[in-house]
């Protein structure tokens, strides 16, 4: 009885989170559940329970490390309520608006430069779709292309830097967020890459899918088009690229950037919503109904002081929802291993008889299957530390030096949790685009739109997985 | 069952006031860590014996408190993350049901415990007098450590407040305009 307990415990953690009820108390009320019974059937003593303490100071309230966390989501909620994210893509469809498929263009551009945006899958497909949906529908490009591009491009977020997901698997597995950082930075621009391409290619061939802008949107001329240049595109990627070059060139740690980049989107939102319209200078709206939603002048501090509120409540809500999470993890993996569930895992892994390819093969496999019914928070902070034994364990010979397996695995995983967020039927990031999206966009359209983008992102991973120097050059370049 | 509801939105006031505590160390985070990194790389004089070390402490002080003040009140905003799959089918009186029992026999039992534990925890390092693991850091660990105490507190009383909600609204007794806060929708 005693030897099944640990797999008993995560049964009874799967039902009970199908229950519905919050996840951060189901893991903390099955981690104390089990301490009981663990103590009932004599495998655990109440004296255990005393290192929670301070596991959860150690491991949480004295990491200087996860400080990045809530100031990363503030830059990107600051840039997202203030109105910065939705220049910036409108005048990346005015810039992009000669090229096929420009718009679809401009979503994935958007996704990959603004992939800070909470970093959260379900918020950073919702914001996308709010803002780019309505205007591709108007200019009738076809749902499927639409819908694709836009939930394959919200979900760059978790890979590219500044991803939120990185941090926290670089702080489980005791290795550097820089360089975890480094290491995605080549296969989120591959990623990229391939969705670009594939909507050049797929418009260029057959342009009804994404007809062009109306003639009298957005500026005419070299100086209206520069000055549009200049106040919505230039400012905040110039951000977002200093806080990334600052920590991958080793210049400023993670949490010195993102510290940094929160001030500098809070003072960018000055301007926005401010500064540069009491200059006259407004954004280029290309969605007609917009155009009357300005604010009065008299109301802007009134409207910088009420986004500044609500950036702030939600940077606190999101932290606290992360680390809710992380706080009842600890009680549960720490259980879990008093238990003798890693000797279980292993066990069971060995048993299995796989090599290391086999054993990477089953992380993704479940990673995969997880990524149905799971965000990438639970997942990584609870598979992550069950798995930690096995994967301490990989050794993939010359294929890819021992030291940097971890980072090579943890982009693997990224890279493995978006496709499985965008696969039909049950990818979740579907869903929350089909909850915003407008009337009229059907599931079915948007299973097959998406089809083309999770080919495209088997395709990266499998290049990833033949060939590491995808990942790990860049890194080893720098720091070498 | 008016009583209930009373104790529940008081707690729920204490909760949201609490959060605002929490909102206001993420804007001191922010302003500790630009300074941080104005003095050390800009060569900007620090002022007020203000050492990195010092500010370096005090950024996961801030982000503990950020994190512990608001937990609770992420609860009673309906932000903590369900898995939906089968909740969506699920009736309102059966939701009311999971958000009740969830309460009594996993949240509030792991917020009893949690504090139980916390309590020697913190008086520990009081009774010591727990200084900064690095000399210059800031002293009167037992202060952050409390943090630990305040989070299983909130969380607790976060749970007891949602608990009286759900029994309201098995009871037929819950105002509809508080429905979307107990069981989020």
């Amino acid at each position: 009885m005693a030897d099944y307990l640990p797999a008993l415990m995560f049964a009874a953690l799967a039902i009970l989170l199908f229950s519905g009820f919050p996840v951060a108390w189901v893991l903390g009320g099955v981690g104390l559940a089990f301490g009981v019974i663990g103590i009932l059937a004599g495998e655990f003593m109440f004296v255990q329970f005393s290192t929670l303490p301070s596991r959860i100071y150690g491991g949480i309230l004295e990491s200087l490390i996860l400080t990045a966390v809530p100031t990363f989501v503030f830059m990107g909620m600051m840039l997202e309520k203030s109105g910065i994210a939705r220049d910036l893509l409108n005048c990346l469809t005015v810039l992009l608006r000669r090229v096929p498929g420009g718009l679809a263009l401009a979503v994935t551009a958007m996704g990959t430069v603004l992939a800070a945006t909470t970093g959260i899958i379900g918020a950073s497909v919702v914001m996308m779709t709010l803002l780019a949906l309505p205007v591709m529908m108007d200019r009738r490009y076809s749902p499927e292309l639409a819908t694709g591009t836009i939930a394959a491009s919200g979900c760059l977020g978790i890979l590219i830097p500044p991803s939120i997901m990185l941090v926290i698997m670089a702080d489980l597995l005791s290795r550097s967020v820089g360089t975890l950082f480094m290491a995605a930075v080549m296969p989120g621009l591959l990623l990229a890459g391939l969705y670009a391409l594939y909507i050049v290619v797929r418009c260029g061939l057959n342009p009804a899918l994404a007809p062009p802008l109306a003639a009298d949107v957005g500026p005419r001329g070299v100086w209206p088009m520069a000055r549009m240049v200049l106040r919505s595109f230039i400012p905040p990627v110039i951000l977002i690229f200093m806080v990334l070059g600052s920590i991958i060139f080793g210049l400023a740690t993670p949490t010195e950037a993102a510290g940094v980049g929160a001030f500098g989107a809070t003072v960018l939102a000055v301007l926005n919503i401010v500064v540069l319209p009491a200059m006259g200078i407004h954004g280029v709206e290309i969605d007609p109904g917009a155009q009357a939603a300005r604010t009065p002048p008299g109301a802007r501090w009134r409207h910088f002081r009420q986004t500044f509120a609500e950036v702030i409540d939600n940077t606190i809500l999101t932290n606290a929802m992360i680390f809710g999470i992380f706080i009842g993890a600890t009680l549960f993996s720490y259980i879990f291993r008093a238990l003798g569930g890693d000797g279980m895992i292993i066990g069971f892994v060995d048993a299995l008889g796989l090599g290391s390819w086999g054993l990477l093969t089953l992380i993704l496999a479940l990673v995969f299957v997880l990524g149905f019914f799971f965000d990438w928070i639970e997942i990584t902070l609870i598979v992550l530390p069950v798995f930690a034994p096995v994967i301490a364990q990989l050794d993939f010979g010359d294929h890819v030096a021992a030291r940097d397996v971890v980072y090579w695995l943890a982009i693997l995983i990224a890279m493995n949790l978006q496709t499985s967020f965008l696969t039909p039927p049950f990818g979740f990031a579907l869903f929350f685009l089909k909850a915003v999206a407008p009337e009229g966009v059907r599931l079915q359209q948007i299973y097959r739109g998406i089809i083309p983008f999770v080919l495209l992102q088997l395709l990266a991973l499998a290049l990833v997985v033949a060939f590491p120097a995808i990942a790990l050059w860049l890194p080893r370049g720098l720091l070498d | 069952m008016t009583f209930a509801l009373r104790l529940s939105r008081s707690i729920d006031r204490l909760l949201t006031l609490v959060a605002k505590l929490g909102g206001v160390c993420v804007v001191l985070l922010i302003l500790a860590v630009c300074y941080d990194v104005v003095t050390r790389y800009f060569g900007v004089p620090k002022v007020l014996g203000l050492t990195s070390t010092i500010l370096q402490e005090a950024q996961f002080w801030l982000h503990s408190f950020a994190i512990v003040l608001c937990i609770g009140y992420a609860y009673i905003r309906q932000r903590h993350v369900r898995i939906d799959l089968i909740r969506e089918q699920l009736s309102v009186r059966a939701r009311y049901w999971i958000e009740a029992i969830g309460c009594a026999v996993m949240l509030i039992p792991y917020a009893i415990l949690g504090a139980w534990l916390s309590y020697p925890y913190v008086a520990r390092s009081f009774a010591l007098g727990e200084t900064s693991r690095s000399q210059n850091g800031i002293d009167n660990v037992w202060i952050l450590k409390s943090g630990l105490l305040a989070l299983f507190v909130l969380i607790g009383l976060a749970g007891l407040s949602v608990f009286l909600k759900a029994v309201a609204g098995l009871a037929g007794r819950l105002p509809e305009d508080m429905r979307a806060e107990t069981i989020d929708g």
